[in-house]
């Protein structure tokens, strides 16, 4: 994947940039808002920006904007300290798709960054599969290999955004944000609960399990095989 | 020393608005007294040379009616009589032949003018010596037969009320400009000494005594209430003060602790580590106690903005119920898994204008506490009412409760209570409670249900809705 790092801080940019090519990524670095203005609506086609709030020349946010403007379509990471609630709202009405506050796990990023690239999911559907698993949207059911699984409202929703999301990496925090709306980090493991829960009703008793968890990371729903 | 101090309090005087500006109002009056004694002088004397004129015109005219009536001689006869009257005041005649001889008159003679005349007369030889010539006011008259007749009076009461009327507005002018600069000089210096006090406290208040204040004089006058007002503000900035001081030594003595363990935590990394697993283990460890850090930090920022009130953009008007009861449904498998009974009673219909993530965070805050303080086999029960007035939100538990003499202290920053110091936490979790229901204009109370702990956030219905 070719990723636009638009970053200031040297030690930051690299660690991004090393680990996001150990992923298999491509990485441009742009280490202020200017020259990353002009790299995003350059020649080079990118699959997704990761762009810094604080950068001198041009701040993240009229970069966005400015990218915006000219007709730029890639999704935009914002990466920020700026942890507000304002600051987010500021950071989604300019033009980004999604924020993550620093410092953040690795992990983290890398399954966000993976999010963004592969949108926009199939919003349009009416049910979603994962091998014998199959969610309707309409009637709100689920069932597993013809059997009817009977899943709480929060439950419904991890497996939705899980399914909608099918084969990647989805965050606690991904989860927390989405799902709850919870934009701070509780002490409760409310995402790991939840998730034993859905699992013992969704993989309990069948061969092979759809849900997976990514230690360090997160939890992935995939067909076997 | 002694001397140079009166000498430069003289100057501040001087140089002081309350000195000046009487000073100022004194030139005003002295030039107002001024224009109004050039008129009365002004016209007094020409009221006064006038009535004098007449009077003498008078005279002349009754003595020139007796010449024509009993020619010179009995003229001559008829001022002679007068002469030793003198009913109205010192009047001095003349009566002169055509040939310049005096015929009559208490005057030396002169050459023979008509109409108002003032003069000295020529002195006579022997008068010279021991009485002072007055200066003198006439009207003379040329009568039918050549001779002249001369009426005069004394010119000095003219110039006795003139300087009667100089004298008065020169002392009363002088009095005015003395008290001026007298009352300019008290004022002034009563002024200074008031706003030396000021400029005293606040020079010690720089110098670093936060408790200066300045004296109040207890007058209630527009001075003592800025003063009121300037040690109201400087109270405020102190109490202020004392709360980032508490709040970063706080910081500073919170935060020793997990960095010390962080720092522990890499030396065994580095030390003592055998196998790649000890490695893990020991840089897993160090990353738990760095998020904590980071953790505490943002709690930190979080309650600076809430506190700033700067997050009020995101409000919006949110359905309540639905809130809560989500939160309480996200927690109720981890409820379950540290054995707690979470119930979760909300009425419908609550709405609230707010920051709907702040809200979110505030309600989960309360539950936490509730499922991480107390054993296992507590119930926690999370409810929301309408009330007549609003509503009330209450996490209440059945667990061992908080003494009553800490229900204060719960909601300080870093405040812990002895039996939780042990357990995971930043001890920033019911401050940040409280600056949310702060910024949402809820008020945080903490009942002791006997046994438990119930914090309940009450707020009034929203002014802005008409509540259904």
């Amino acid at each position: 994947m070719k990723i636009l790092l638009v970053e200031d801080d040297k030690q930051t940019a690299d660690y991004i940039a090393k680990g996001l090519r150990e992923h298999g990524h491509v990485v441009d670095h742009a280490d202020n808002g200017r020259d990353g203005l002009y790299l995003a609506t350059g020649e080079k086609y990118y699959e997704v920006l990761i762009v810094d709030r604080m950068l001198p020349a041009m701040d993240g946010l009229s970069l966005v904007k400015a990218a915006r403007t000219s007709g730029v379509k890639t999704p935009v990471l914002f990466l920020t300290t700026m942890g507000g609630v304002d600051d987010r709202v500021a950071g989604l009405e300019a033009g980004g798709d999604d924020y993550l506050v620093k410092p953040f796990a690795f992990a983290e990023l890398l399954a966000r960054v993976g999010a963004l690239a592969r949108r926009p999911p199939i919003m349009a559907a009416t049910s979603l599969t994962v091998g014998d698993l199959e969610m309707d949207l309409l009637a709100r059911t689920v069932t597993r290999a013809g059997k009817r699984l009977d899943l709480l409202a929060q439950e419904f929703k991890i497996l939705e955004y899980l399914l909608r999301h099918a084969g990647e990496v989805v965050t606690r925090t991904m989860l927390l944000e989405k799902v709850w709306d919870f934009h701070f980090d509780p002490k409760t493991n409310i995402v790991e609960t939840h998730i034993s829960r859905l699992r013992s009703k969704i993989d309990k008793g069948f061969d092979k399990p759809l849900l997976h968890t990514v230690r360090g990371a997160g939890y992935v729903i995939r067909a076997p095989g | 020393m002694s001397s140079a101090r009166p000498a430069r309090t003289l100057t501040r005087i001087l140089r002081s608005a309350s000195f000046r500006l009487p000073l100022i109002y004194a030139v005003l009056f002295m030039m107002s007294a001024g224009a109004l004694f050039a008129t009365v002088y002004y016209t007094a004397t020409a009221a006064m040379q006038n009535d004098m004129a007449a009077v003498l015109r008078t005279e002349a005219l009754q003595l020139t009616e007796i010449h024509r009536r009993d020619g010179l001689a009995g003229l001559a006869q008829q001022i002679a009589r007068r002469m030793n009257f003198r009913t109205r005041g010192p009047i001095f005649y003349l009566l002169q032949a055509p040939n310049r001889r005096v015929v009559v008159g208490n005057l030396p003679g002169m050459p023979p003018v008509n109409g108002v005349i003032d003069f000295v007369p020529q002195p006579d030889a022997a008068e010279a010596e021991t009485e002072q010539r007055p200066k003198l006011t006439g009207y003379g008259l040329t009568l039918s037969d050549g001779s002249f007749l001369l009426v005069a009076q004394d010119a000095n009461r003219l110039s006795d009320m003139q300087s009667a009327i100089v004298r008065a507005f020169a002392w009363a002018g002088g009095l005015t400009l003395l008290l001026a600069i007298a009352g300019g000089a008290w004022l002034g210096n009563t002024f200074l000494r008031r706003i030396d006090s000021i400029t005293r406290t606040s020079n010690a208040i720089m110098e670093g005594d936060l408790s200066a204040r300045i004296p109040v004089r207890g007058t209630h006058d527009e001075i003592d209430q800025l003063v009121t007002g300037l040690n109201a503000m400087l109270g405020r900035i102190q109490q202020l003060m004392d709360g980032l001081r508490q709040v970063s030594s706080d910081i500073a003595h919170d935060l020793r602790t997990p960095l010390g363990r962080l720092r522990q935590h890499l030396e065994d990394a580095r030390d003592r580590a055998k196998t790649t697993a000890d490695y893990d283990q020991a840089t897993d460890a160090a990353i738990e106690e760095a998020d904590a850090l980071l953790e505490t930090f943002s709690a930190l920022l979080r309650i600076a903005q809430v506190e700033a009130g700067a997050q009020k953009s995101a409000f919006a008007e949110l359905d309540f119920s639905a809130l809560v009861r989500s939160i309480g449904e996200a927690y109720q498998p981890a409820a379950e898994d540290s054995r707690h009974k979470l119930l979760i009673q909300v009425e419908d219909g609550v709405t609230l204008t707010g920051d709907r993530q702040l809200l979110a965070q505030m309600i989960s805050n309360l539950v936490e506490n509730a499922l991480h303080h107390t054993p296992e086999g507590t119930t926690v029960s999370l409810g929301l009412r309408k009330r007549d007035a609003g509503f009330e939100a209450e996490v209440a538990d059945d667990g061992p409760g908080i003494p009553d003499d800490e229900h204060g202290k719960v909601f300080d920053r870093f405040y812990r209570l002895d039996r939780s110091r042990s357990t995971a936490g930043s001890g920033l979790g019911l401050a940040l409670v409280k600056a949310i229901a702060g910024l949402h204009g809820l008020t945080v109370r903490l009942e002791d249900r006997k046994p438990g702990l119930s914090v309940i956030l009450s707020g009034a219905k929203d002014p802005s809705l008409r509540s259904g």
